[in-house]
């Protein structure tokens, strides 16, 4: 079992700090999926992944021919902690190794005024996982959405989320094939709705589906807002694309694309 | 008679009347004025500050910085200028006479006016990382401040030149020195906020009140603020450490950023880091973590290597390493930064002490950290496995100086230790109380023979932690060695200082 990668290029440094200070802050331990063509993180009900453009130098043997991808499992901040210190680096190598225990180690080497280079290494220790909980890890598959809209500035919408946080635990997302979202909170004492307007609706997968919805028809699904925020906050740059798919009563699917990395977000709706 | 231009000497030599030890009396034409001294001195000559022309009033030699002359010169030694101050007697921060009258009579030591330009520069002193609640004050010269750790595993001393104040007074030069003991956080909070001191404080007055146990910090700022705090402090006994930096065999020297560069990668919150030499006379730097027996989870390792090229200094071979608490570097590194000065690493074999030192010509600091004894490093070697080496002999020492600072030379000394409150007459001569390996559980036996394995360590129980208290025994006697010192078992003091 071996893996090797390098980045020398600057921006995908940059881009591959961001991701994993994002995947650090959505959850506590996540899952590196290494396969020939791609690194997933995987996140307990989310899935990030990048791909291989970021790597100059991309090698890897899984666990067997027929199997070859690699699972590992490591705390996440580790991983953001140590790219932070790759901000001014020549070069980034990350390396499967076993010194002691099973670690990722990632060898940084600075600029450095002197002729002499300096070098950081960090060795993340990590958990190689076995097989047989691999299909516990494959990514989700895309469930069939009732109404699919592109969501708006996720800045605005998580300073939104956060005041309604301070009010009621439970919000109501609906959308619906006009452009409309609503964010919704009732209590006993008030009620709030922030609506969203022209947001636009992406094409939709098949003919037949946008053709039995009346587009004024909203899907609504109940979800806690804590998990909402969550993923709210640990976005901090705006994706390329942001796809929310509703369905309803059932869960709230997004879609992110960041340049090369996506990020499908699944948040459950409450019983 | 100008002075204009002449700088001051190391040495604070007492001229004229007791009570005064002006800081550059070295000519002596003026004797210094006893109280209700003689007006004397050159007609008023226009204050360079407000522009306001008084007459000077007293007749010792003050010299004392102005403050826009200085700015320019801020990085390099600021060359002290005689201008003509305050003299009106009673008038706020008024000197000579004029204060003397104020406050008659009193066991008072006045210690003027830091430079304005020097405040910034005013350590944390010593940093409250090292978790310590007391720092003593030793006065008339130089002034001295010192720090120790609860857990007696750091110690911290600044040493300030006369040179750094704009006015240096003692009191009588038959009082003993003075020491004091304050408590840190008021201290550090007279000086909080770093920026608005640079901005608004024009100068800056500490005096020792004897009467009302009470060290008196005025802040004169600008537009006629005049902040005084009154903290009240207690007397306590000498705190010296004995350590010498020419003793230990490794030294490395670098630009402080440098070196504040290589912690960088390292989390806050780590609390010990070892450095050594490894291969290719690369120095690095690693966090160690403790080994705990039943951890599941690991802890991240991180490394930093640097090459030789960038350290001013480097005399240690290749395999040595020590290791100690990265909190406490970090605070001296953080000063040592800010003043833009070298700082040097001395230090010997694992379990004895390191010793980290900042130097200017107008102060002197030092940190001395205890570092984990060699059976206890469980980090793999640095670069050979051969990291055992014969032990020092348990050499004695030759005799320390038995003064506070008997030299005025602030450059190298030794200083006896003495911890306990009574003998201040009788200064015995310690042997070290440093050998690295004693455990309490077994005897003293030679370092070299049991750098392997722990001695039994009941299962079940943690080991030891194994942070040796450093130099600080207890003398009871001036004849007697004294025990070995009881290993500290504590991590470094958290509390906040």
């Amino acid at each position: 079992m071996k893996f090797r990668a390098k980045i020398v290029d600057a921006a995908c440094l940059n881009h591959f700090t961001r991701v994993s200070t994002m995947i650090a802050k959505l959850a506590k331990t996540c899952t590196l999926r290494i396969s020939p063509e791609k690194l997933n993180f995987v996140l307990s009900d989310r899935v990030a992944s990048g791909g291989e453009n970021f790597f100059s130098e991309f090698q890897m043997e899984g666990i067997s021919a027929e199997n070859n991808a690699i699972y590992l499992d490591l705390t996440a901040e580790n991983l953001s902690r140590a790219l932070k210190t790759a901000q001014n680096a020549r070069a980034l190598k990350i390396k499967l190794t076993n010194k002691h225990f099973p670690c990722l180690t990632v060898s940084i080497e600075l600029l450095s005024v002197s002729s002499s280079s300096r070098v950081v290494t960090h060795d993340i220790p990590v958990k190689v996982i076995p097989r047989k909980l691999w299909k516990d890890l494959q990514e989700p598959t895309i469930p069939d959405s009732d109404v699919s809209i592109y969501l708006p500035v996720l800045k605005t919408m998580k300073s939104i989320v956060e005041k309604m946080k301070n009010i009621s635990n439970h919000l109501i997302m609906e959308a619906n094939l006009s452009g409309e979202l609503n964010l919704k909170i009732e209590t006993e004492l008030v009620c709030i709705t922030t609506h969203f307007k022209d947001l636009g609706n992406p094409p939709p997968a098949s003919e037949d589906a946008s053709q039995e919805r009346p587009p004024e028809q909203m899907a609504e699904v109940h979800v806690d807002i804590r998990k909402l925020l969550q993923f709210l906050a640990g976005q901090q740059v705006n994706p390329t694309r942001a796809v929310c798919n509703l369905v309803s009563n059932k869960i709230v699917h997004f879609d992110l694309l960041h340049e090369d990395v996506s990020l499908q977000y699944f948040i459950p709706a409450l019983s | 008679m100008r002075r204009r231009g002449r700088g001051f000497r190391g040495a604070v030599r007492g001229k004229g009347t007791p009570g005064r030890l002006a800081a550059a009396g070295e000519t002596g034409t003026r004797a210094a004025g006893g109280v209700g001294g003689a007006r004397r001195g050159p007609a008023a000559r226009p204050s360079p500050v407000g522009g306001q022309a008084r007459p000077r009033r007293w007749g010792q030699h003050e010299v004392f910085g102005h403050r826009r002359q200085r700015e320019g010169a801020r990085q390099g030694r600021p060359f002290p200028v005689p201008h003509r101050g305050r003299a009106l007697p009673g008038a706020p921060g008024g000197r000579g006479e004029g204060g003397h009258n104020r406050e008659p009579a009193s066991p008072r030591v006045r210690l003027d006016a830091l430079g304005q330009n020097c405040l910034p520069r005013l350590p944390p002193p010593p940093p409250p990382v090292l978790g310590c609640q007391i720092g003593s004050c030793h006065l008339p010269r130089p002034l001295s401040l010192r720090t120790v750790n609860s857990s007696r595993s750091a110690y911290a001393c600044f040493l300030f030149a006369p040179l750094f104040f704009q006015q240096y007074q003692a009191a009588t030069s038959g009082q003993e020195a003075l020491r004091c003991k304050i408590l840190m956080k008021s201290f550090l909070a007279v000086f909080r906020s770093l920026a608005t001191v640079e901005k608004t404080v024009e100068k800056c007055c500490i005096s020792l009140n004897g009467r009302s146990s009470c060290l008196v910090v005025q802040l004169h700022c600008k537009y006629g603020v005049r902040k005084t705090h009154n903290l009240s402090f207690q007397d306590c006994e000498s705190l010296q450490a004995v350590f010498d930096p020419a003793l230990c065999p490794h030294v490395l020297r670098a630009p402080a950023r440098v070196l504040g560069e290589a912690v960088l990668p390292f989390p806050p919150a780590l609390a010990e880091v070892t450095l050594g030499i490894g291969c290719g006379r690369r120095v690095i730097l690693r966090s160690y973590q403790e080994e705990e027996a039943d951890s599941t989870v690991k802890a991240m390792v991180t490394e930093m290597s640097i090459g030789e090229e960038d350290f001013q200094q480097l005399q240690a071979q290749e395999g040595v390493a020590i290791t100690f608490c990265l909190k406490e570097f970090r605070g001296l590194l953080s000063f040592a930064e800010s003043a833009n000065l070298s700082l040097s690493v001395h230090f010997d074999a694992p379990g004895r002490p390191a010793i980290f030192a900042v130097k200017d010509s107008l102060l002197d600091g030092h940190f001395v950290l205890a570092t984990l004894s060699e059976s206890d490093l469980h980090s793999p070697a640095l670069c050979s496995p051969e990291l055992h080496r014969l032990a020092p002999p348990l050499q004695a020492h030759s005799t320390p100086h038995l003064d506070d600072f008997a030299s005025d030379d602030i450059d190298s000394y030794m200083i006896a230790m003495e911890t306990t409150a009574d003998s201040e007459g009788s200064r015995a001569v310690p042997s070290i109380p440093l050998s690295p390996g004693l455990r309490p559980p077994c005897s003293p036996g030679p370092f070299s023979e049991d750098h392997e394995a722990e001695p039994s360590t009941e299962p079940g129980t943690p080991p030891p932690k194994k942070f040796r208290s450093l130099f600080f025994g207890s003398i009871l006697a001036p004849v007697h060695s004294p025990p070995g010192p009881s290993p500290v078992l504590a991590e470094d003091s958290e509390g906040e200082g």
